[in-house]
Order: structure tokens, then sequence, then C-alpha cells
């Protein structure tokens, strides 16, 4: 929590349970004073801790009992991650060590709330918003990919893209707002194709990042799932694929009735893949249902792996989804290859045949694109909305100025498109333009 | 501080809190007003049309509302705040009515979201009808002489000290100095005090506030020439003259009486951006001599040449100052060289050949307190009724100057009755925007008012501003009654207006038939593309006026005229307007109409006043400085105060929602959360 006299702070920075190093943090005025409080020797010369320098020492309680002998390293403000004083314990990794310490520091420091630390450093200006969120992700980073976008985050590259964009948008602004706030003996309009294809080139920014949401939102799991038939399979793939017997598979149809995740990791991805019900016409209310979840899935799925086995007629009309791979399961059963369809993978689940050809069709489906070269790749829902807003005010703006609506008109759908983009870095500052404006015209009589 | 360090105005050290053991002969007044320009003229009006003893001090009761620059009120984002002064109940629209020689519709070509009315004035005439309305304004006395100190009592002022020793009891205090505090006159190398051209400075008053610890800093501004009507060449000239149909800033009435004059226009020349650029070297811009800064927005001519040296030309434009004398404004010709480079710059253009300056241009600097030492009713802080307006507090412009004053003669008038304050948001009007850009951001120059300045701007239109503000001004007290009355009568006539387009249905022949709209003549209108009805109207359609009005090439009055009623009559050119623009802007003025909601969600979290925010560790250092001089009296205002982020009001939001329950109008229960 956020307190007027600000508290110090303190919390286990490594994940519970035993390790060989846990790590407790303290940040705040009084981190230093705490720290050397609670080392051995107490109150002689060598207590201070000096920034960036590592001590090895003996770590006591308050009534001086000793509890550990722990690596000490000392950041003094602002030059620490929070921007506050900032004292890390490495301790052994022991639950009841780590129990003891902060049971100890807790009498004069308050327990850290989630994100504190980060919360931390952006008030002292450390990170800028757009970091803190690259923080958050590469702390949640599972797989290549995740991991690669937030270390653009957290290096402000995406902030300056979006920044780029903004300043672009308020000088177009200032153009649109020049004509409007002096009168035509001072400022010369600006033609309305220069308006225009200023207009389209931040649009095209825009849509492309709107694009790389496909890719960015994998940074969070991909969805991928397994539909068929009853019987199609579907399970013993989703076992092999995981190279283990998670899921329980039987020669009746209609075995799994309810739909299943298991994490997979491929390449740079982490893949949430879901088992389902077969698809069909069913009695069973039970069943009925796992299909009503299956029907679920198939509209969030990044990709559909759409299982039939040899002589199965399949379900033509997921077929036509681009989100879908097909595959002929079985493709071990005699005369199953004579069965495939063009386009479809012929795998084997039991013989192993075809699974790494999958696995690459599957990757290939999820990650066309060299995402490395692209400019931006939004993977926040939250920029994404702000940038939908920014695309449809953009749109309207471009609109407005070919039918020659109003001006105030153009420059309210311009001006609004600004603040969403603006959002995403934590805001667009309007007072600019009159520097812009006085920049670039001689007005004034 | 760059104040002259003798200065013999500054009178004994009368700021000082508790001093007791004086004597007053004279009355008291409820309200004293120092300073008679645009400000103060409209501060004395109110305070005493709202029924307070008012005394208006000038330092020379023959100088009452001069126009010391350009001879004209209103312009771009100027002609609304002049509407709004109106609809509140002031005065500056009436009388620009009335001493105006030509009107304009600004900005009729880019949509009526922007139009903004100007009026050139003849400047005797008007400074003659604001002394002649000061004079016959029952409860207002008018007293020459010069406030030179303030005596206070703890955070009270109670008296004003005049030059000479006399003390005036007062229950509010207005100052509206303008540029007359310490001001320093330049031309060329000469440097005068004054606080216009012939008249001195006003000394004393800056030191004496300076020593309660309020911030003091300088501006500069400027003026041009004028030159005498009878040495021009006019035949030089393009003439320009005003809409033929003038429309006055007053709501309900026309009170344009004046014959209405021309105005010229013409360019520099190459040899006159010679003349100046020869001669930088003895301009106090350029030699360092003068340290104010000025506005960007108004440069001098000197200052033009130099910062785009690419143009090989600047448009002036020639604007008679009356009509009893000789004297031309030379507008988009403001400087401070020395007199005879001015000459021969200025004669070096077609048509002033033989040009005899009346008077020189010249620039000012002047004493100005930031506006951020002050809160949004420009009461001083710390000192609790002690109001400041105009031209002093970083503003340029006669319009600004009016604002101000009305809005802080209405809130000594709260402040003395015990009524709230009278605040107007961002939302609801141009003087709104004003005074919260004014007392919430750091100004790097003198402050005028733009129309993007405000962010609902289409709502705050000139044609509206009865609708928006004549209520607020009859609950005051300051609206006529017969204006109350017609605009209740005309709120109806809208009402009816609004009914009959949404079910008078009209097929399209019936429009067609039309000739195109006789476009009245209008000046400054040579963009606005003709609207042609033939295009894209399907004539067999039948639809509701409501409709029709929505496609861009029809107006409403082609609608009035394809199904006549006998009560069009009633019918004015702004209510026209007004509904016509609500109706073909309709989703935009809805979209503003939801911005405004969510805008006012953070101006309904008020931020306590004692809130200690050097002790809120959770703020930025900038956001906890900046936070403490301004004292933003709600979340919203928190947000626009300058060098305060987000990550800030998140902050702030936070801490009001820990705050132990104390204040029953506690907004936890609201769950407002900020929007930004």
């Amino acid at each position: 929590m956020l307190s007027e006299a600000r508290d110090t702070i303190v919390a286990l920075s490594t994940p519970p349970g035993v390790g060989a190093v846990a790590i407790v943090r303290l940040s705040g005025p009084r981190a230093l004073s705490l720290a050397q409080s609670r080392l051995e020797p107490r109150g002689a010369d060598g207590t201070v801790l000096l920034h960036g320098r590592a001590q090895v020492r003996w770590l006591i309680r308050a009534d001086g009992r000793r509890l550990d002998q722990a690596l000490i390293l000392a950041f003094h403000a602002p030059n620490s991650y929070t921007g506050e004083d900032v004292v890390e314990f490495h301790l052994h990794g022991s639950p009841w060590l780590v129990e003891e310490l902060l049971a100890d520091l807790r009498q004069e420091a308050v327990v850290a709330e989630p994100g504190e630390f980060t919360r931390r450093a952006v008030e002292r200006g450390r990170l800028n918003l757009s970091q803190a969120e690259g923080v958050r992700a590469l702390v949640e980073a599972r797989s290549g990919l995740a991991h690669n976008l937030a270390l653009r985050s957290l290096s402000g590259e995406s902030g300056r893209r979006v920044q780029d964009l903004l300043q672009d948008l308020l000088d177009l602004l200032s153009l649109v707002e020049a004509e409007l706030d002096f009168s035509e003996h001072e400022i010369e309009p600006t033609p309305v194709a220069e308006l225009l294809s200023r207009a389209a080139s931040a649009l095209q920014r825009l849509e492309s990042w709107r694009a790389s949401w496909r890719l960015g939102r994998l940074s969070h799991g991909a969805q991928v799932v397994l539909v068929g038939e009853p019987n199609a399979g579907k399970s013993t793939l989703m076992n092999a694929l995981l190279e283990d017997s998670r899921v329980l598979v039987d020669e009746e149809p209609g075995t799994t009735r309810d739909a299943i995740a298991q994490e997979l990791r491929l390449g740079d991805l982490s893949i949430t893949l879901w088992d389902t019900a077969g698809l069909r016409d069913t009695e069973g209310r039970v069943e009925r249902q796992g299909v009503a979840r299956t029907r679920e899935l198939v509209e969030m799925a990044d990709v559909i792996l759409l299982l039939r086995a040899p002589n199965q007629p399949g379900i033509p009309e997921l077929a036509q989804q681009e989100s879908c791979l097909p595959v002929l399961s079985k493709a071990d059963l005699v005369g199953a290859v004579a069965d495939l369809r063009p386009g479809e993978l012929a795998v084997s689940a039991l013989s192993g045949v075809g699974l790494p050809e999958l696995k690459a069709a599957l990757h290939q489906r999820l990650v066309a694109e060299d995402w490395r070269s692209l400019d931006l790749v939004l993977t926040e829902a939250r920029h994404v909305q702000l940038v939908d807003v920014a695309t449809q005010c953009l749109r309207r703006f471009s609109a407005a100025l070919e039918a020659e609506l109003d001006r105030p008109l153009s420059a309210a759908d311009l001006r609004e498109a600004a603040e969403a983009v603006g959002a995403i870095v934590g805001g667009a500052d309007f007072d600019d333009l009159y520097h812009l404006i006085f920049s670039r015209f001689c007005v004034g009589k | 501080m760059s104040h002259p360090p003798d200065n013999p105005g500054a009178g004994p050290g009368a700021l000082e809190a508790g001093r007791s053991t004086w004597n007053l002969p004279d009355p008291a007044y409820d309200l004293v007003v120092a300073g008679a320009g645009h400000a103060g003229i409209e501060a004395a009006l109110a305070g005493a049309r709202l029924g307070l003893r008012t005394l208006l001090v000038s330092m020379s009761l023959q100088t009452i509302g001069q126009m010391s620059c350009n001879p004209a009120i209103g312009g771009v984002g100027k002609g609304q705040l002049v509407r709004e002064i109106d609809a509140l109940g002031g005065e500056m629209g009436r009388l620009a009515d009335r001493a105006g020689l030509q009107f304009r519709m600004l900005n009729r070509s880019k949509g009526p979201a922007v139009w903004s009315p100007r009026a050139q004035s003849d400047k005797f005439r008007y400074a003659q009808l604001a002394t002649q309305t000061l004079s016959d304004q029952p409860g207002l006395d008018l007293r020459q002489g010069l406030v030179t100190d303030l005596v206070l009592q703890q955070d009270r002022v109670v008296a004003v000290e005049l030059a000479g020793g006399v003390r005036i009891r007062a229950g509010a205090v207005i100052v509206c100095a303008g540029t007359f505090l310490n001001g320093l006159l330049h031309v060329g190398a000469s440097r005068s005090p004054g606080g216009r051209a012939g008249e001195p400075p006003a000394l004393g008053l800056s030191e004496a506030l300076a020593r309660q610890g309020i911030e003091v800093r300088r501006y500069k501004t400027g003026t041009p020439p004028r030159v005498d009507r009878a040495s021009i060449r006019f035949d030089a000239f393009d003439e320009q003259w005003g809409d033929a149909k003038p429309a006055p800033f007053r709501f309900y009435e026309d009170l344009i009486s004046l014959p209405q004059q021309c105005c010229y226009a013409t360019w520099t020349t190459p040899r006159t951006h010679e003349i100046l650029s020869e001669n930088l070297h003895r301009s106090p811009l350029f030699t360092g001599r003068i340290e104010g800064t000025g506005p960007r927005y108004c440069p001098s001519v000197e200052d033009k040449v130099v910062r785009f040296a690419e143009k090989d030309r600047h448009q002036l434009f020639l604007e008679p100052e009356s009509l009893a004398g000789r004297e031309m404004y030379v507008n988009g010709f403001s400087t401070s060289m020395p007199e005879d480079v001015q000459l021969a710059a200025l004669r070096s253009v077609p048509g002033f050949e033989q040009a005899r300056f009346t008077r020189p241009g010249y620039a000012i600097e002047y004493d100005y307190f930031p506006a951020w030492q002050m809160d949004v009713t420009l009461r001083m802080r710390g000192l609790a009724n002690l109001f400041f307006a105009g031209q002093q507090n970083g503003t340029s412009g006669y319009e600004e100057a009016s604002a101000q004053g009305l809005l802080a003669a209405l809130n000594a008038a709260a402040l003395l009755d015990h009524r709230d304050p009278v605040i107007l948001g961002r939302d609801q009007a141009y003087i709104g925007v004003l005074l919260d850009d004014l007392v919430n951001k750091p100004l790097p120059e003198p402050y005028r008012m733009f129309t993007s300045r405000a962010e609902f701007r289409l709502l705050l239109r000139q044609d509206n501003a009865d609708q928006r503000l004549m209520p607020l001004g009859h609950r005051l007290g300051l609206l006529e009654q017969w204006r109350w009355e017609r605009f209740q009568v005309r709120q109806e006539t809208r009402t009816r207006l609004l009914d009959w387009l949404a079910q008078t249905a009209i097929n399209g022949r019936a429009l067609l038939s039309q000739e195109p709209e006789p476009q009245v003549p209008q000046a400054h209108d040579n963009q606005r593309v003709e609207p042609n009805p033939a295009v894209d109207v399907p004539a067999s359609t039948t639809q509701r006026a409501t409709e029709w009005l929505k496609r861009p090439e029809l107006t409403l009055h082609m609608l009035l005229q394809a199904a006549p009623e006998p009560w069009f009559t009633e019918l004015d050119d702004d209510l026209i307007t007004s509904v016509e623009v609500d109706i073909k802007y309709a989703g935009y003025v809805e979209r503003q109409r939801r911005a405004v909601e969510s805008f006012r969600r953070n101006e309904q979290v008020p931020l306590p006043e004692e809130l200690d925010y050097k002790s809120l560790a959770s703020l930025s250092t900038e956001a906890r400085e900046r936070l403490s001089l301004v004292r933003p009296r709600n979340l919203g205002q928190a947000s626009r105060v300058g060098g305060v982020n987000p990550t800030d009001i998140q902050a702030l939001w936070v801490h009001l929602q820990r705050r132990p329950q104390e204040s029953p109008s506690s907004t936890t229960e609201d769950a407002v959360t900020p929007s930004d």
C-alpha cells in the first residue's frame, strides 16, 4: 500500500519452497539501517553497506541470535531498482530460514504487496508505464517469444515507437488546429492531400501494430484445440504431442466428455493444448455439454487441429476455417494413406510417424511471420483496445476530410486518436501544439 | 527581479499583519477594484450590480476603458469569451456593439464550431461609453488615485492605501493593474517608466505584494505605430469591408449603430525586411535590453523578419481607431525599433511613402503574478479576500481580462455573501478553460485564448453561449430580468423548432426547386464551399426535416423555406445556427457529451484543502511541489497541473481511498475511478 511517510517494504523475491538460494529484498528509507542492525558484528566499522558491493556476513535476529550466513547486496537510492535504498539478502534456500527472517524484519518493515517493488520503481521515475508492463511480462514469460517481447518493452523500444507516432499525430493536429485558430492571412493552409497522406502513414503503423497482436497475444500462451468426430484419435494424439499419457484413451467413442487442457512447449512458444469431446449429435446430456464446450473452444482457438480417422467423413464446415490445420490420424492403419485428402497431414500417434512434421506445421501456423523484423508487437489487451480506438478515429478523420465536412469535426477525431495513442505511454500533452504551431507558422498581427 | 532599485512610489510598509492603530475617515466599501481597464470595468460593474457597495480606483479617471493596443474586440477564441461575458450579464459585448465600426464573423468558412465574432472599435467611443456606464451605475463610486499598498489583518485585506496615505476600508479587493505595475516602455535604446504610452507606471504595489511572499515576474508585449490617416495613400491597399449583416456580440439586442468603416490590407516588401535586418543591433529585443518574455503569437515585425527569414513579405492591416480622430492602427507591425527605423521601414511599404506617425510603436515590460499562486476563483492563496484579474495575471487581450474581472467579482460577491464560489467548468465555457489553464499550467508566455485550448470545443460555441450561461447569470442575479424572460421564451421556440424538424416530412422536390441559398456576402468568406442541393438528393424522397438536415449540403434555412410557417419569424440567427449545428454535428456532439461525463468523474472527486502533498511519498517530487503550490480542488484539476502525471493521479486517488472516513462526502462508495 502507498502511504504518506513511505514504508520500508520487505518480501521474498524468489519462489517459495526449498532451493539453493532464497532472496529476501528490502526497499525504502530504512532499508540500509535495518539491514545493518541485522548483521554481525553490529555497529562496528565494517557494517557500512557500500553501493553495489557484495559481502558475505552473518545474518542475525533482532535479539542477536545467528540465523544464517548470507550474501548481502546493497543499492543506494536513487540507483536501485525501486529508486529507494534497497538491500538484498541471499540466504540458503530453506523455507524455514526465510520465514524466520521475514518474521524478524516484519517488526520494522511492512510486507510488500504483489508488484509493489515495480510500482515504486514507476513512481520514482525509474521505469515508465510501458516498461513496468514489460517487467511483469518478463516475469511471467513462459516461452522464448514472451521473453523476447517483454525485453522489448523493458528496453523502452516499444514505448519509443508509440511516442514517435504520438508526435506525428500531434504534428498533424497542429496543422489542422493552426488553420482553425488563425486566419488565412497568418497561416498557409496545408493541402488536404498532405493531411491525408500523414494520416495514412499513421494509420498504416496502427494497422500493422494491430496485426501484430495475432502474434503478441501468443506471448500469453497460444490456444490450440484438437477437434474431430468421436474416436478420431484426439486424446491419443494429445498424449503423443505431450510425450506423456495424460489423457484417458479408449476405443469407445465419446470417452472424452469434457475439454482438458495441458501445457505444451513448442520451440519458443508456450501452447495450451485442448483435448475436446468429439463432435456429434448426441443424446447424452453430459456429452452434449461437452460438445457445446468444444464449440466455444473452436471460437477462441489460435489453431484448430482438425482430426479425422481414415474413412471418417470429417467436419467440412470447420475445415473451411482459416485457423484450421487438418490432420489424418491413425496413419498406421492399413489403407489409411489412400484416404489422405489434399492439405491433410498424415500422423500416427502410435508409431510417431508425421509427428515432427505436425509440430513444425503447427509452429509455422502460429508464427507465420518473423516477428523480430516487426516494428512493434502489441502484447497487452489494453494497448490493443487503444490502438483500435485510434484507428477508428483516424479513419473518421480521413473520411471527414475527404467529404469536406467541417474541420472542427476532423480535429475532434484527430485529438481523440492522439489521446488514445498517448494513453499507451502515459498521456499526450496538447500544450505542445502551440510550440509546433509557433515554430512553423509566422502568426500574429 | 529587474525592478529599479530606487522606487519612489513604494510607501511605508503598511503591509504588516495585525496593525490596528489606524483611523479611516473614508466610508467603507464592500468591494474595492484597483484599475479601470477592461478587467476593472467588468469587476466594478458586476460588484455593484450584485449589490456590493463598490469603489473603482483608477490612476486617472480620464483614461477609463482604454484600448492600449489594437482597436478591436473579439477574434478567434476571444469572440466566444465576449459572448459568454454577455450571457452572464457582463458589459463587454454591449460596449463593443455600441462602439463597433466593423463586424466580422471570423472562420466562417471553417465550420460553426469555430465561428468567432470580431469587431473594430472606436476607441474613444468605447472609453466614453465605459466611463458613462460606470458613472450611471448605482452603488458604484469612482475615485482617482494610485493604490500603493494593502492593509492586512491576519490573512484579510482590510483596506487599500492610496499614494498620499489615504486608506479606504474594503470587504474584498480586486487588483486589475494591467501592464501598469513597474511598467517600462522601450523604443530603441530609449527606456522610460510607463504603464502605457503617455501614462506613468504604477509603483509600490508590486513590492508590497512581493513582501507578502507573492511571486512577481516580468512579461513583455508590444504595439505597432499609429499613423496619420491624412498621410496615407489608400489606393495602394486592398479594401476590407465587414460583414454585410453585422452580428452583434450581445444576445437579444442589436445596439450596433455607428457607421461601418473600411479596413485596408497590404504587405511588407523585401526593402522593409532589409531595413529592419540592418538595424537589429538597435532593437532592444535583440540587444537583450528587454528581459521579459513576450507572446509568440504576437511577434514584433523585427522578430518575424528574423525568425521567418525565408518569407519575403508579411501581411499588414490598417484599422481605423476612431471616427473622430485621424489615427490608423498598423496591425502586423508591432515594433520596438528606434522611431527612425520604424518610420523608414514602414515607408518602404507602398502607400506609406509619406506616412507620418501619430505615435511610434513600443514594447512594454511589466510585472505579473503567476496565476498558480491563485485558486481557480482568482483569489490569492493565503489571503482570504484578495483577488487578481486581468493582464497582470499573465494573460493578454481585453477579452481575457474582462472575463477574469467578471469572475473575480462574482467570487468576491460570493465570498462576502457566504455563498459557494462561482467556478465554470472546462465543459461549460471558454471562461472556465481560461481560469483552469491559468491557475494550473505553467505558462511559457502571456496566455491568450485559442479555440484549440477548449477540448469540448464542439459544445462551447459562440451561438449557444446564452444557453450555456444565462441560467447561471440569472441565478447569480447579474443577468437583466428582461433578457432572462427572453431566454425562456426562446428556449420554448427552440423546442418548437426541434419538434417541427422531427415531425415535419419534406419532399426532396421542395428542396430541389429552391435556388441555392443566396449567400449574404461575408468578409473572409472565400473558402466556403457553395452548397449544392442538386447533388445526390433523390428528388422523390420524402423524409423528416431532421434527416434532411444531416446532409452536409442542406441548411436549416433551406428547410425552413421549403415548408414555411408563420412562427418562423420568431427565429433569430443564433437560434438557427445552434439548432442546425446540434443536429448536423449530432454524432460528434454526443461523443463530446460522453467525454464530458467521464471528464466530470474526476472533477467530482474533491481533494481536501488541508491535504499535505509534501508528505505523500508516493507522488513524484515534481508533483509534490506543483500540487502544494496549486492546491487543486479536485482530482480532475490535479490531473491538469503541469508536471503531474497519471501515476501521481493514481497515487492520489489511492491515498483518498485510504484516508479515514472523516468527511461525509467521501466518494469511496461511488467507486469513482480516475479516468486516466
